[in-house]
């Protein structure tokens, strides 16, 4: 019997390129430099209307960090998901001239 | 490709109060000849090379994240200093991370939970607390304004091990409270008392408290009840009983109970009896983040629940009624 992860479980860490490719999109969408950190995590989800397994991007800028959550598994998140999810971010410059 | 658990680096975070004798810790792992090179990361310096080990200064940055489902916190100084060390990983066999006397642990766990290249990496090895076993009690007693946490009570309840030090500086009654009020606070945690932290460095390098494999070594004292109650605002709550779950109505269960009460759950750790699985399901957590995977199988032995939450304003009979609400129904006698 197949059994799905339990809630909140966290699935197996993602592959180092898939990370690296999604990583240099956020960069990418938001003018980041290599210094700049950003985050990639997948995490299962059990909440009524809520996608089984999400993606969380996170820029981790101090006084101005931002992240977004993209309802499907991390290697079906395209470059246009993560342009739509940080179209509303500030950006890069904007990031770093906050208090 | 990710990387096995074995190749994975281990990490060891080093916490205590002021004064409990981290640095005189600290010192010894940097110096004595154990054979390892370690990177520490820590507040004091700046980046110095003492040996073979590496010591970087980090500055605290604590970012909440808060998705919907999941609300956690991270320091993203640690991820930026990781990723680096994680460049030139075959130079280091372990990397220690010191944090102030009034640093939250659980920033600093979350972090492994919450970037994929860390956690593909890296293995959090475990929690160290170093107590002052002179002044621990005035710490935990300390009165805080709403909303203040006491640092002392939190950095013991999520240490996989505490090593309760300066025990020559008090007497033998005075050291039995100390570590009484310890296990109220924490019956996951290894004690090793010591006099200027000389402790075995084995059992501070190599914990494995994150380690699914061993989340079961359990003391069987985690279901003993506490008789003389202090204020016990942070306690731990195991709970054990025969019978298989319902995995539906655990998921449901589990989702409540994390969304509503995940902030006051430090830790959790675990082995579940699943209906429909031949496998034990072992589990640990930090906050509302968790790991669980399936382990042996049950075979022969008796299918029995056995589970630690260790966290704030636990409330033992809705944790334990809650959890027996999971059980499966009755198979129906063919």
């Amino acid at each position: 019997m197949a059994l799905g992860p339990l809630i909140g479980q966290r699935p197996e860490p993602l592959p180092p390129d898939l990370v690296d490719r999604l990583r240099r999109w956020v960069r990418t969408c938001l003018g980041l430099g290599e210094e700049d950190t950003v985050t990639v995590t997948q995490l299962t989800c059990r909440e009524a209307g809520c996608a089984p397994v999400e993606t969380v991007l996170a820029v981790l800028t101090p006084g101005a960090p931002v992240h977004r959550t993209i309802h499907r598994p991390a290697d079906e998140v395209s470059l246009a998901d993560v342009r739509s999810a940080f179209a509303t971010a500030t950006p890069v410059e904007a990031l770093r001239s906050a208090p | 490709m990710t990387t096995s658990i074995a190749e994975k680096v281990p990490v060891t975070v080093l916490t205590g109060f002021l004064g409990s004798g981290k640095t005189t810790l600290l010192n010894r792992i940097l110096t004595e000849q154990h054979g390892l090179r370690i990177a520490v990361i820590e507040n004091e310096f700046g980046e110095i090379g003492i040996d073979d080990a590496l010591v970087i200064d980090a500055e605290e940055e604590v970012f909440e994240m808060n998705n919907g489902c999941i609300c956690c916190t991270v320091r993203g100084d640690l991820i930026r200093i990781l990723g680096t060390l994680m460049r030139r990983k075959d130079k280091f066999d372990h990397i220690l991370i010191e944090t102030t006397g009034l640093a939250d642990p659980a920033p600093v766990a979350q972090t492994f939970f919450m970037d994929d290249e860390i956690g593909s990496q890296l293995r959090l090895d475990g929690i160290i607390t170093l107590v002052d076993a002179a002044h621990l009690l005035q710490h935990l007693d300390e009165e805080k304004s709403e909303g203040v946490e006491n640092e002392a009570l939190e950095q013991i309840a999520f240490a996989d091990r505490i090593v309760l030090n300066k025990t020559d500086l008090v007497d033998t009654e005075q050291l039995a409270e100390v570590r009484r009020r310890i296990s109220e606070i924490n019956r996951l945690a290894d004690v090793h008392e010591t006099v200027q932290a000389k402790v075995d460095l084995g059992a501070v390098l190599d914990v494995g408290g994150f380690d699914l494999s061993r989340a079961l070594d359990l003391d069987p004292a985690f279901l003993e009840d506490t008789e003389h109650q202090h204020d016990l605002t942070v306690t731990s709550v195991g709970i054990e009983f025969a019978g298989e779950l319902d995995i539906e109505r655990l998921n449901e269960w589990l989702g409540e109970l994390l969304s509503a009460k995940g902030v006051d759950i430090f830790r959790s750790k675990g082995i579940l009896a699943v209906r429909g699985m031949p496998e034990r399901y072992v589990f640990q957590g930090v906050h509302m983040l968790f790991d669980g995977t399936q382990g042996e199988p049950w075979g022969e032995a008796e299918r029995v629940n056995r589970v630690v939450f260790i966290g704030r304003h636990l409330d033992r009979a809705a944790l334990e009624a809650g959890l027996r609400g999971c059980l499966a129904a009755p198979v129906p006698a063919a």
